[in-house]
């Protein structure tokens, strides 16, 4: 059987289709669930909002990118305890083909954490390592390599040693980089290993058919049972519904994302009692960006090439970072006469993000217009560990002789010339609505948990009292990965849609 | 009067005239820096708000017609936000970016934020900053 992707050509005005399993969403989840689930010989549907695509479609103009490709145009905020901006691909390959492919896996202590509170024991032995181990593999997972650093990474490493955080090149999932720092709004060089160039098509060539601008409305269900999906064909701008499209099959699997996927579950009626989407958490972030002596020219060299995890907090991880310059302008920067000055200094500009595994709670819940709205509260006392370090990273960027620093953080100059304008950053009035932050690794939405009245899935990625229905994405981590997710996602759903082929096949 | 196909024009008139005189303001241009009019500030960021999903689109469109309207409130002195003079309207920006008052600052950022994401994306501020130069990859500089 040949398998095969179909546009929006191919999809206009609508289709109905019918399959072993149909998977909803094609990102990191999504897709690792369709290759198994196909090379297991079943008939696989993948069903994903977005389009495809492609190199010559990808382009530097952040805003024009973001307004086709990713959820909401990127302007998609986590309100809660201040307004957070959280971005998604809304793409072929979903969030992987416009993230910086930083692939880590999951901390020990947080897998016990997780072996303990969620009673997920399976997690103890040596599948989980092995699907690692599989998917690093086959993503060509491998150190950022000197020669597509540039100098922007090497600031990073040398702000790290000065704040005494043991740091070194980031593993990424890419072959052949060449730095060219566009990670955000895809890669044209076609190296970075997103899933629609590494795993869908292998579910393709075991004969998935994978349906694009198709944005499911809801689950379907007889008897309790979900048997399918049904929603819109959307344009490739993705709000004109240019058709209506249907997929029945016996089995059912979300891996739309840890905001989406409860919203569909919510909107087909299955909300265990509040548990779908009572649940939320994303890391919470800060920054440092340095306005150093000489040329950094941040935006060359690999997005996010160096980093560390702090040795003082637990959970904390220091990264690079340069996005489009459009967007990381939109955070920073003079109006009028100032912005003369601005465009001198954005040359000898270098950034060091923090992503924290914060106690936090969210929630998500289904918009009348079916989108997401998602809270987080940030308790204060958390964002004093997040700011006390951007004060550590402003004091090192002066050591090395930055003529000032912006931390975004509201309260203090946007140019901080001494240790002394810093101190604000100590003080314990800081609260998250004073944080420029982006929230960009989101989970725990449909949280797994052994107990059923405790989770919404079971160890096995099954809804917990409703047969057919799986969940295989983000949503499912019983708490924040003190990672980047991308990895612990992907072996998730290789476990969950191992595990749910062989009991198809004993099915059969 | 106010039928709504007249509220539909003053809405649309309003938002878009918000959004002339933020980025004649926001962006006048110096020695090396493009201004609004070499890089088409106002229609390439008035094609982005169109562009958008319908929510953020009518989301970003208030807060145009938002400035417009809440600056004789917010900062009483000069009336409406496209009759100050340029300087006055940076002063107003920066003044609710500075706010403790967490609306009024989201109000600041938002405005900031949509206009410079839109210049900064323009090529020739881009070839200004030296990202547009031959040797923008590492592989290219060799
Ligand atoms: C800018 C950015 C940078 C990041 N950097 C990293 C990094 O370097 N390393 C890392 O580990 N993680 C990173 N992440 C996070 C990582 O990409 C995500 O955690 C991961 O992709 C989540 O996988 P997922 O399958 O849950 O969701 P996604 O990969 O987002 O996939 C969900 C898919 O479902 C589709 N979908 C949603 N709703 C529907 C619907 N109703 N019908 C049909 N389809 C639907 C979406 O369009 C999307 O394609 C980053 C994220 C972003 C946004
Ligand atoms: S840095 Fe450039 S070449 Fe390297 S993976 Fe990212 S987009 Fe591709």
């Amino acid at each position: 059987m040949s398998g095969r992707i179909a546009h929006l050509a191919d999809v206009r005005g609508g289709y109905a289709l019918e399959a072993d399993a149909v998977v909803v969403g094609s990102g990191a989840g999504g897709a690792m669930a369709a290759a198994n689930l196909a090379r297991a010989g079943m008939d696989v549907v993948v069903v994903e909002a977005g389009p495809q695509v492609r190199p010559d479609d990808m382009t530097r103009d952040g805003p024009a990118f973001l307004s086709k490709y990713y959820w909401e145009g990127g302007l998609r905020m986590l309100l809660g305890s201040g307004a957070y901006p959280t971005m998604s691909g809304r793409c072929l390959g979903g969030s992987t083909v416009v993230n910086s492919a930083i692939f880590f896996r999951l901390p020990d202590w947080v897998r016990q954490a997780w072996i303990d509170e969620a009673g997920l024991s399976g997690l103890a032995g040596p599948e989980l390592d092995a699907a690692y181990d599989r998917i690093f593999t086959r993503l060509k997972v491998a150190p950022t390599p000197m020669h597509v650093m540039g100098r922007k990474n090497l600031v990073t490493r040398d702000v790290l040693d000065r704040v005494g955080v043991p740091n070194k090149p980031l593993p990424r999932a890419v072959d052949g980089c060449i730095g060219s720092g566009d990670c955000l709004t895809g890669c044209r060089q076609g190296a970075k290993q997103s899933v629609d160039r590494s795993v869908l098509p292998e579910a393709v060539d075991h004969g998935a058919r994978v349906m694009t601008c198709s944005q499911v409305e809801r689950i379907l269900f007889e008897d309790g049972r979900a048997v399918g999906v049904e929603g819109d064909v959307v344009d490739l701008d993705g709000w004109q519904k240019v058709g209506r499209f249907s997929v029945r099959a016996p089995r059912v699997f979300l891996a739309a994302g840890a905001l989406h996927t409860p919203v569909l579950m919510q909107r087909s009626g299955v909300r265990l009692g509040g548990r779908v989407g009572g649940t939320f958490a994303a890391h919470i972030s800060g920054l440092a960006l340095g306005i150093l002596p000489d040329d950094v020219r941040p935006w060359e060299g690999a997005t996010q090439g160096w980093g560390g995890f702090s040795p003082e907090v637990q959970g904390l991880k220091f990264e690079a970072l340069w996005g489009p310059t459009a967007l990381i302008a939109a955070e920073w920067g003079g109006l009028g006469r100032d912005l003369s000055q601005m465009l001198q200094d954005v040359r000898r500009a270098a950034m060091v993000v923090m992503v924290y595994r914060a106690k936090t709670k969210g929630s998500v819940r289904a918009t009348r217009s079916g989108m997401p709205d998602a809270r987080l509260w940030i308790p204060p006392e958390e964002i004093h560990v997040v700011a006390r370090q951007v004060h550590k990273l402003t004091a090192a960027f002066l050591d090395m002789g930055a003529e000032y620093v912006f931390t975004g953080v509201k309260g203090l100059p946007d140019r901080i010339r001494t240790i002394d304008e810093a101190s604000g950053l100590l003080s314990n009035r800081l609260r998250g609505r004073h944080m420029t932050m982006t929230a960009n690794h989101v989970f725990c939405s449909c949280p797994m948990d052994a107990r059923a009245d405790h989770g919404v899935v079971d160890p096995e990625g099954r809804v917990h009292g409703v047969p057919g229905l799986w969940i295989s994405d983000a949503s499912v981590f019983p708490s924040p990965s003190a990672v980047n997710p991308q990895a612990t996602v992907m072996a998730l759903s290789d476990l969950i849609s191992r595990r749910a082929a062989d009991l198809s096949l004993l099915d059969a | 009067m106010w039928t709504p196909s007249f509220l539909t024009r003053w809405f649309e008139s309003t938002w878009r005239t918000c959004l002339v005189a933020a980025s004649e303001a926001l962006a006048p241009g110096g020695a090396a820096t493009p201004c609004h009019r070499a890089t088409a500030l106002a229609p390439r960021t008035e094609a982005y708000i169109v562009g958008l999903p319908p929510t953020q689109s009518v989301l970003l469109k208030l807060l145009f017609v938002g400035v417009e309207w809440l600056t004789p409130l917010l900062a009483p002195i000069g009336g409406r936000f496209s009759r100050r003079t340029p300087e006055g309207r940076v002063a107003v920006v920066e003044g609710w970016r500075g706010s403790w008052v967490f609306p009024v600052r989201l109000l600041g950022d938002a405005v900031r934020a949509t206009l410079m994401m839109v210049y900064f994306s323009h090529p020739d501020v881009l070839l200004a900053l030296g990202e547009g130069e031959p040797g923008t990859t590492l592989a290219e500089a060799g």
